[in-house]
């Protein structure tokens, strides 16, 4: 079975993107698998909106544990099966919470493991004052140099349904000229059609 | 260096959990991928040391702000050059001192001549170059110098044909200079003719220009050490005009692999696992045969020649990717077989 990453910042819409996109895949009702520290793996049944409404959170480093959620997608007359794995956002500096490091850390692991990443950023959360200097945040530009080098690698710009994103999203294109960047917005689900393209050409 | 890869990840991991690491260190480390990165732990620095001088400072904020930029950018790239801590240490200092010189005079108290003659002593390759190029840069930026451009200038330049032409000659490169930085390589030649020789009449010409444009041009001696050692007995007078004499010392065999790293980052280039220890290896050997050479220019060398050997290998392979166009090799640095580009060594390793 094909595995696919979400990784990226905190905060930027990685479980919203894969609750919607799973929904926009045809799920109708998510089974969550939740690898417990313990080792052994937990499955948690949600109905969509209940997982939306457990799961997304305001709040930075909303998800710890990693969550599997499969899905089939029909390529040709086959079904492939595709598992999207949730991951908690790596942020910069030391966080203060260890529980929160160890989610960190068991994300580069799986970085280092996963042949498929999809990287989210926001796309209102890019540097453009500076003329000259790297528009991408730090822990966003080394997601970039090691993945789109070693892995199979797109990067969804999230956000994009709110109101400077469009400028944002062009200075991105002209910045990273030779990596796929999709324009999404995980919560009206748009841009879901070239993700899947995406995703069909890997399975 | 020569840990296990999977063992050293793991330690990696256990330090990032427990808080000792932060994320974009843990993250370089772990994928050992930190040669591309542009490290920016350089940065600021100047701006802590400069703050107490700066509280004096009111006006002119902003044009201020500029211009600390384009100078911390300048000590940026001296602080990129690996080794050479004692050239920086005098660099910043003078930099301090010149500052606070400009700062008195601007509240009218006594100041004191800032003379920035130099003398570098050290073998080729040691960066001796390089770093007279940046401290033009430098002191042009902190307003010492005007125009601030580097004139290279061996004995051929200086010394005339004719009982006269010398002195005209030495005196018309040094108002060319003025302003900027006169970098004479091989000075010790200059003194070598012995009495009669031309070369004691553009020395004179030279001292008696330290005198008269003080502060407006700095004059750099460079040289092999005993050389210059020699060159300074020669002419009394000349030693204690220059106040500043370095040494550049031989570089260790850590910083030329440091130095080799660098020049591949800079070429976009990355060793891979095996040929970052073959590196090691190649380099200890050279300097083991031949100190004298064995300085950054062979490194340089070195690592043009690899390059080239990269692409003959790349070019024969059907697909290549991104990761082949980047990684150099063992076989890169060994280079081909029969191939006599004057190898250190071809045993293999």
């Amino acid at each position: 079975m094909k595995k696919c990453l979400v990784t990226g910042m905190p905060n930027v819409g990685k479980t919203s993107f894969v609750i919607n996109f799973a929904e926009y895949m045809g799920v109708k009702e998510l089974k969550l698998h939740v690898k417990q520290v313990a080792g052994y793996t937990a499955i948690n049944n949600y109905s969509l909106d209940e997982a939306r409404r457990k799961l997304i959170s305001v709040k930075d480093n909303a998800t710890k544990e990693v969550q599997l959620i499969k899905l089939e997608i029909a390529k040709g007359k086959s079904i492939k099966e595709l598992q999207l794995i949730d991951s908690c956002g790596l942020s910069d500096g030391i966080h203060p919470d260890e529980e929160v490091r160890l989610a960190m850390a068991r994300t580069l692991k799986l970085i280092r493991d996963t042949e498929f990443i999809l990287h989210i950023i926001d796309i209102n959360n890019i540097k453009k004052d500076k003329k000259d200097r790297d528009i991408l945040l730090p822990v966003d530009r080394l997601i970039l140099d090691y993945a789109s080098l070693e892995k199979r690698y797109a990067i969804l710009a999230n956000k994009m349904d709110l109101s400077c994103a469009e400028l944002n999203f062009k200075l991105l294109k002209n910045h990273l000229r030779d990596i796929i960047v999709i324009p999404i917005s995980s919560l009206y689900k748009e841009g879901f059609k070239e993700v899947k393209k995406m995703v069909l050409s890997y399975v | 260096m020569y840990h296990k890869k999977r063992f050293s990840q793991d330690y990696i991991i256990e330090k990032f959990t427990m808080g000792k690491i932060p994320m974009t260190e843990a993250f370089n480390k772990f994928f050992n991928y930190h040669e591309l990165n542009i490290e920016e732990r350089n940065e600021n620095r100047y701006f802590r040391e400069e703050r107490s001088l700066e509280l004096n400072i009111v006006e002119k904020k902003e044009k201020n702000q500029e211009d600390r930029e384009k100078l911390n950018k300048l000590l940026e790239e001296m602080d990129s050059l690996i080794g050479l801590e004692e050239v920086k240490k005098i660099i910043r200092e003078y930099i301090a001192f010149i500052k606070v010189q400009q700062l008195r005079e601007r509240y009218q108290l006594k100041t004191s001549p800032v003379v920035m003659h130099m003398i570098f002593k050290g073998n080729p390759g040691t960066g001796k170059t390089t770093m007279a190029r940046i401290i033009g840069k430098i002191f042009n930026e902190i307003g010492y110098l005007q125009g601030g451009e580097l004139i290279e200038a061996e004995r051929a330049d200086l010394v005339g044909e004719y009982i006269g032409h010398t002195a005209q000659k030495t005196k018309k490169l040094l108002e060319r200079a003025l302003g900027g930085v006169l970098f004479i390589d091989e000075a010790y030649s200059l003194a070598r003719g012995g009495e009669k020789d031309f070369g004691k009449e553009s020395i004179d010409t030279i001292v008696k220009a330290m005198e008269d444009y003080k502060d407006k041009l700095i004059i750099i001696l460079a040289g092999y050490r005993d050389e210059m050692n020699f060159f300074l007995r020669t002419n009394p007078g000349l030693a204690s005009r220059f106040a500043i004499q370095i040494d550049f010392p031989d570089y260790t065999i850590d910083e030329l692999v440091q130095i080799a790293n660098l020049m591949y980052k800079e070429r976009e280039y990355i060793l891979d696992e095996k040929s970052k220890h073959y590196i090691y290896r190649i380099l200890s050997e050279i300097r083991y045969k031949e100190i004298i050479n064995g300085n950054a220019r062979t490194v340089r060398n070195l690592v043009e020649r690899s390059i080239r050997q990269h692409a003959r290998r790349i070019i024969k392979q059907k697909n290549i990717s991104k990761k082949d166009l980047i990684y150099i090799t063992k076989e890169d640095l060994i280079g081909e077989e029969g191939n006599n580009e004057k190898m250190p060594c071809n045993r293999d390793a």
